[in-house]
């Protein structure tokens, strides 16, 4: 669309147009310049950087916050989602023989206690287990 | 006006006196008018102005200058009443009196009337309205301009205006009658 189609041909609007341009706005009055002109003068001597530098640092701050923030959720949400399908982490090789040491000076009864509370103090809590699933740990023989 | 651009872009301070000679009136009744305040005009086109200078570069690709003039000095205008809102100032809808908006008529009787009839008349639109007047009549800007600094469409600024005009029309015959 043009200007020229815009800008109308209707007679009575030249007419209000005309009543409009009869007044003459008020400037913006010669104090007001030296005080914008001093403004702009102080902005042109300060540094001037662009504005992606102004933003570069605190962006790549928070980039950075935000990966790590993520990469804790996303491991925290790995290892939940391994032991919903492989159940709870095996109980170490060092406690079953400190165990199995225990039944051979003792008897078999003590040495099966001693290994299931270490292999409860070892293994972190297992959710299958509050819902009734329960991980078979079977001590050597 | 090309030249200028990449004067003001290189933080020519010579080259700002220019483009604030040639643009600060028209601005300035514009702020006037959307503000409703003159002391709210002259700090937001102090702010228009050191936000172009702080952002200078960008003022070598720009094309119309002035038009994006207005564009600044109208989201500084916005921002000012943000800034007024959340501080809880309610902002100023009426519109200044006649010997705020215009030039005083030096006792001629017939030049304060009709800037009279003119500020009630502006007054009685509604503010998308009276931007656009304010902007044609008075900055002088076309109607690609208009959309260009109040981001809607030509066709719309063009409507705008002859109902602003056809509005002011009817009140004017009423009040004469």
């Amino acid at each position: 669309m043009s200007d020229d189609i815009d800008d109308g041909n209707d007679p009575h609007d030249d007419e209000m147009e005309q009543i409009l341009r009869q007044v003459r706005p008020r400037g913006a009055g010669a104090a007001l310049r030296s005080r914008v002109l001093a403004g702009v003068a102080g902005q042109l001597r300060a540094p001037s950087r662009p504005r992606w530098e102004r933003v570069f640092w605190p962006a790549a701050a928070a980039a950075i916050l935000l990966g790590v923030l993520l990469n804790y959720w996303v491991a925290k949400r790995g290892s939940e989602r391994l032991a919903r399908i492989m159940g709870p982490p095996a109980v170490s090789k060092r406690a079953a023989e400190l165990a199995a040491d225990i039944a051979a000076v003792t008897d078999e009864a003590t040495g099966r206690w001693a290994y299931e509370r270490l292999a409860a103090c070892c293994r972190p809590p297992n959710p299958l287990e509050r819902s009734g699933v329960h991980a078979q740990n079977r001590m050597p023989e | 006006m090309e030249n200028l651009s990449r004067r003001l872009a290189q933080g020519d301070p010579a080259a700002f006196a220019a483009l604030y000679d040639a643009c600060a009136d028209r601005v300035h009744h514009y702020l006037v008018v959307r503000l409703g305040s003159r002391e709210d005009a002259d700090d937001v086109l102090q702010e228009t102005f050191v936000r172009l200078a702080r952002n200078r570069r960008r003022l070598a690709g720009v094309d119309n200058l002035m038009a994006y003039v207005f564009i600044v000095a109208r989201n500084e205008a916005a921002r000012l009443a943000r800034r007024s809102r959340r501080a809880g100032c309610a902002g100023r809808e009426n519109l200044p009196s006649a010997d705020v908006l215009f030039c005083p008529s030096g006792g001629d009787l017939r030049a304060q009337e009709a800037a009279e009839t003119v500020a009630k008349a502006l007054a009685r639109l509604e503010p998308p309205l009276r931007e656009v007047v304010e902007l044609k009549v008075y900055a002088g800007l076309r109607f690609r301009e208009i959309a260009e600094v109040t981001g809607v469409p030509q066709g719309t600024v063009a409507t705008r205006y002859r109902a602003a005009l056809a509005k002011m029309r009817t009140w004017l015959v009423r009040e004469q009658s």
